[in-house]
């Protein structure tokens, strides 16, 4: 019998945190940060929508090189890679591995996108888009043993027509958390952002009703699944959210997101969020500083939003939702008090975990362009140093070291003991006041016999 | 339960916990053993476990110094400092 032509589906190896031994020391060692390292471990979603767009006249394997190594001896008719600019330069020699056996390579992801000229080189086909426009044209190339070097989007992605991903291809492996995609796009357009040039006026939305099939699934699949909404802002269109926090309720899941900082002002989503097991959002604070924040989206909405941010932090921990406050630090306004000014704001305000990034002057983003300009780019340094935790380029006011250091210190003051209890006493207190509202809330009910509205 | 028995005085305890972890972070009671890290149990990140130690401390009706989650390691310690705990207020 013939036998399926064989699919790989490729997640090349990433460093998550900084490549300095400072960096993998301080995690190895720092017990309060695991939890942050177990929270947002996850598979490549960009896959898995690959595998469900390839019919099943195919043998489809997915290998996530984080868990498993890559055997370039196993048969194999095609090889699909996927990788952010950290994951390039694995990514590269995967690629040149399974093309000198003849099994042909091609690549799609975020690295894919930004830089698809320099992609192109290493392999034999690259993917510039959504996986939705453009993997049905490569296979059938493929098929016809004619692919091309490049197949580039043309219209846009209907993202209620989107495949739900084939989840079933990672469930064989440990994931800590699951991704399931809600939207793509956001409407902040940050000069230092790679996603948004990716999705850049494209903010698409699955139906509710997907992606409640698509969280029941995963909750079949997995036993008692923490899902990671992978919406680059899950909170854009008020009433579509609203509408989705109502029918999570009665799943039962846990659940984290990514937004911006606005949805505080909203009560009922604040409430639905808890009631539907929403445990943290990760919120793109960026800097505290107005300075810094002053053009650093094309509609300046995160300057005018700055003065919210303690508010909005206070208001959204109250009502039982962790803030993990993502920020960016080395922008030209930065300087070395930048470090201990993000460190007072992150321990006044009690945020519940913290990403600190040095900004990185990806590819294809303004900032690159701008620091390319001056020559600041450091371009001794490999792909794989983009982590966002490593400084690539000359920053104004301070050396690479520095900004790198600078960063490291605010983990450091931040996830530690002395803090973490102080941490700890302030969300007890928030806890026991929720547990104790639900359960007047229930004793109300019961006493009433009827549902409170 | 575990390879490794409770007093018999903790079992009490011991299910009081297993019943809170399990409504907490949605995991059959039976999966929670006593030899479970604290940090490796499906769920449990830093938010969820302080919603556990909360309703530990209702069901319980004890107080738990936050100092000494810090030292918690296994489930097996969450349970006997929750029964050193009730042992001092009964």
């Amino acid at each position: 019998m013939k036998r399926k032509p064989r699919l790989l589906l490729i997640s090349p190896t990433a460093t998550f945190f900084g490549r300095s031994a400072d960096h993998q020391k301080f995690k190895r060692e720092c017990r309060e940060f695991q939890f942050f390292d177990y929270t947002w471990t996850g598979f490549a979603a960009g896959l898995l929508i690959v595998g469900a767009l390839t019919p099943p006249s195919y043998d489809v394997r997915y290998i996530d090189e984080n868990i498993e190594p890559v055997d370039f001896d196993e048969p194999a008719d095609l090889v699909a890679l996927t990788g952010m600019t950290a994951q390039a330069d694995r990514m590269y020699e995967i690629a040149a591995e399974f093309r000198s056996r003849g099994v042909p390579v091609v690549a799609g992801g975020l690295h894919a996108n930004l830089l698809p000229h320099e992609v192109m080189r290493h392999v034999d086909s690259v993917c510039v888009g959504e996986a939705e426009a453009v993997w049905p044209e490569l296979l059938h190339d493929f098929e016809q043993r004619q692919l091309k070097p490049m197949y580039r989007q043309t219209s846009r992605t209907d993202m209620r027509q989107a495949p739900m991903p084939r989840y079933e291809l990672a469930q064989r492996r440990y994931y800590p958390s699951i991704w399931v995609e809600t939207s793509r796009g956001c409407p902040h357009s940050c000069r230092f952002c790679a996603a948004t040039i990716r999705y850049r006026d494209k903010l698409g939305y699955k139906s509710v009703d997907e992606v409640i099939r698509e969280v029941e699934l995963v909750r079949d699949r997995w036993e008692n699944p923490y899902i990671l909404f992978s919406d680059d802002n899950f909170v854009v269109d008020r009433n579509r959210t609203r509408e989705l926090l109502r029918r999570l309720k009665p799943l039962g899941i846990k659940w984290s997101g990514q937004s911006d900082v606005s949805f505080y002002k909203d009560p009922d989503i604040l409430e639905l969020m808890h009631e539907s097991g929403c445990m943290t959002m990760l919120i793109g604070f960026e800097s505290v500083s107005s300075d810094t924040l002053n053009g650093i989206d094309e509609r300046n909405w995160k300057y005018r939003a700055l003065s919210t941010y303690e508010e909005a932090t206070k208001v959204i921990q109250d009502h039982g939702i962790g803030v993990y406050g993502a920020f960016t630090l080395g922008l030209d306004t930065d300087t070395k008090d930048s470090f201990e000014a993000t460190s007072r704001f992150i321990k006044a305000n009690y945020i519940a975990g913290i990403q600190v990034s040095c900004v990185t002057p990806f590819p294809g983003t303004p900032l690159r362009d701008d620091m390319a300009a001056e020559g600041r780019i450091l371009e001794d340094r490999p792909w794989s140093d983009y982590t966002v935790f490593d400084a690539v380029f000359q920053p104004k006011n301070m050396t690479p070291k520095e900004l790198e250091e600078g960063t490291l210190r605010i983990y450091r003051d931040f996830y530690n003991r002395e803090f973490s209890l102080k941490k700890t006493r302030h969300f007890k207190a928030i806890y026991r006041n929720l547990v104790k509202k639900e359960t007047e809330r229930k004793g109300a009910v019961a006493a009433s016999g009827r549902s409170m509205v | 339960m575990s390879e490794q028995q409770l007093d018999q005085a903790a079992e009490p305890v011991f299910r009081t916990i297993q019943k809170v972890i399990s409504e907490v972070a949605r995991i059959a009671p039976e999966d929670i053993l006593l030899d479970n890290a604290v940090t490796g149990i499906q769920n449990v990140d830093s938010i969820i476990l302080m919603e556990i130690v909360v309703r530990t401390e209702l069901e319980l009706d004890i107080e738990i110094d936050e100092g000494e989650l810090f030292d918690l390691h296994y489930v097996r310690d969450f349970v006997s400092l929750c029964q050193r705990l009730t042992d001092r207020t009964t």
